[in-house]
């Protein structure tokens, strides 16, 4: 999903377009949440362990 | 015993193929095996993609080796880039050693020059469009750029370019010059022999990286499955989370491997805690440097606590102040809304928060993925 900005300014929430208001409320939706970054790391180290592995495995091998 | 086999890498150009053929002959008589096209690869039958066969190789060798002249080899227009360019990526990805080497007067040029106008052009691209440009936009680029020789193909300078980026150091190619390759070997093996000793260690690392994986693993299964008393301070419950959230540069990625730092945030400074009660968000407690609201009304679009609440409840999202010149991280679990205060680093501004909103929230968040997991699983625990 496209990531989109909101804006909060006098009381209403729309989306930002163009400049903003300093004192403005920004956020955005679409972004990764804490779950998917978790269980993309997750993945990653899974790969990583694997491959230092099996690198290892070779590299120590007679 | 095991050879080590080397792809030799490089474009099909007249000036590369006696360095080629002399790289060749002498990494076979130091007893590795060399791949390379027009010695022991391919010819390969033409229902045979030999671009694949050429990656295949790449991905079976040990050391992955290129010479970079003054032309860049077939461009793929589909993909944005070249043969040469796809098999450096493809060993890069698997993770194969490579060392390069590019003409001396070629590199220095690069080095003086070009690297600064393409560093440049890309900064305004990016500050105009919000996007990265791509390579045929960069290719364009070289070809009106007067410092580009214009005897050197374009996508040479984009492939030094990449190279830079990743961070892999180039060697002067010089015709007059011969490569010292036993010099070179003898460092792959130091290098290597400083890691090897490290098996055991690095074996044990990995366990207990797993060992975490599966306690954590049975925490956050446990969890849901009690009911915890509220601790004696809320304050001090904040206060242990929010020392432990740690400022950080935020990275901006442009593909797969290049990245940039717009900017940073420093180390949680003011947390603070709400609840759902009797029709709105009530305070519970804070900590650090922030202010007490007694509530807010949940339809109250200007609070990000109110908001953070309306959106679900398991919600979560990064928010920005440029007034305050803050990042607020806030998490809602059941009836709780927690928030965790970032001062910004000087170079935010709203249109930059909005240009690089992904990158905040994946710096804000991506490092404590773990503890905003057990904050979020403490607090929808918490005996109503």
């Amino acid at each position: 999903m496209k990531s989109c900005v909101w804006v909060s300014k006098n009381g209403r929430v729309s989306e930002a377009d163009g400049i903003q208001p300093r004192d403005a409320l920004l956020f955005a939706t679409g972004t990764a949440t804490s779950e998917d970054l978790l269980l993309q790391q997750r993945i990653a180290a899974e790969q990583n362990i694997r491959l230092i592995r099996s690198r290892l495995a070779e590299a120590t091998r007679r | 015993m095991g050879k080590t086999k080397v792809f030799i890498s490089s474009v099909n150009e007249d000036g590369l193929k006696p360095l080629r053929r002399t790289a060749f002959r002498e990494l076979e008589s130091l007893g590795h095996e060399p791949l390379m096209w027009e010695e022991n690869l391919g010819p390969w039958p033409s229902y045979l993609n030999p671009v694949e066969k050429c990656l295949e190789a790449v991905g079976e060798s040990d050391l992955y080796v290129l010479f970079i002249g003054t032309k860049a080899g077939t461009y793929d227009p589909v993909s944005g880039i070249t043969v040469t360019h796809s098999e450096l990526i493809s060993a890069l990805d698997k993770g194969i050693a490579a060392l390069v080497w590019a003409d001396a007067q070629v590199k220095a040029r690069f080095f003086a020059t070009v690297a600064h106008r393409l560093d440049a052009y890309i900064d305004r691209s990016v500050e105009e469009t919000g996007q990265y440009p791509d390579n045929g936009r960069l290719l364009d680029y070289l070809r009106t750029c007067e410092e580009a020789d214009a005897h050197v193909d374009p996508y040479v300078w984009l492939l030094l370019y990449d190279l830079r980026q990743r961070g892999i150091y180039v060697e002067d190619l010089a015709s007059a010059v011969p490569i010292d390759w036993k010099s070179y070997f003898s460092d792959l093996l130091r290098r290597g022999l400083l890691l090897l000793p490290l098996e055991p260690s690095i074996m044990d690392n990995s366990l207990r990286l797993e060992q975490a994986g599966t306690s954590f693993d049975l925490m956050t299964a446990l969890l849901p499955q009690v009911r915890l008393e509220p601790p004696g301070s809320w304050a001090d419950w904040l206060g242990t989370v929010s020392q432990r959230l740690q400022g950080r540069q935020v990275k901006h990625a442009y593909g797969s491997w290049s990245r940039e730092t717009v900017g940073h945030y420093e180390a949680c400074n003011g947390a603070s805690l709400y609840r759902h009660e009797g029709g709105e968000l009530r305070f519970v407690a804070c900590w650090g440097q922030t202010s007490a609201v007694r509530a807010f009304a949940l339809d109250d679009q200007s609070s990000y606590i109110a908001l953070t609440y309306g959106m679900g409840s398991r919600a979560e999202g990064v928010y920005y102040k440029e007034a305050r010149q803050k990042f607020f991280y806030c998490v809602r679990s059941g009836p709780y809304v927690a928030t965790f205060h970032f001062p910004a680093g000087p170079s935010w501004s709203n249109l930059r928060y909005m240009r690089y909103k992904d990158s905040v929230n994946n710096a804000i968040i991506g490092p404590n993925t773990q503890m905003i997991r057990l904050v979020s699983l403490f607090l929808g625990g918490m005996r109503q």
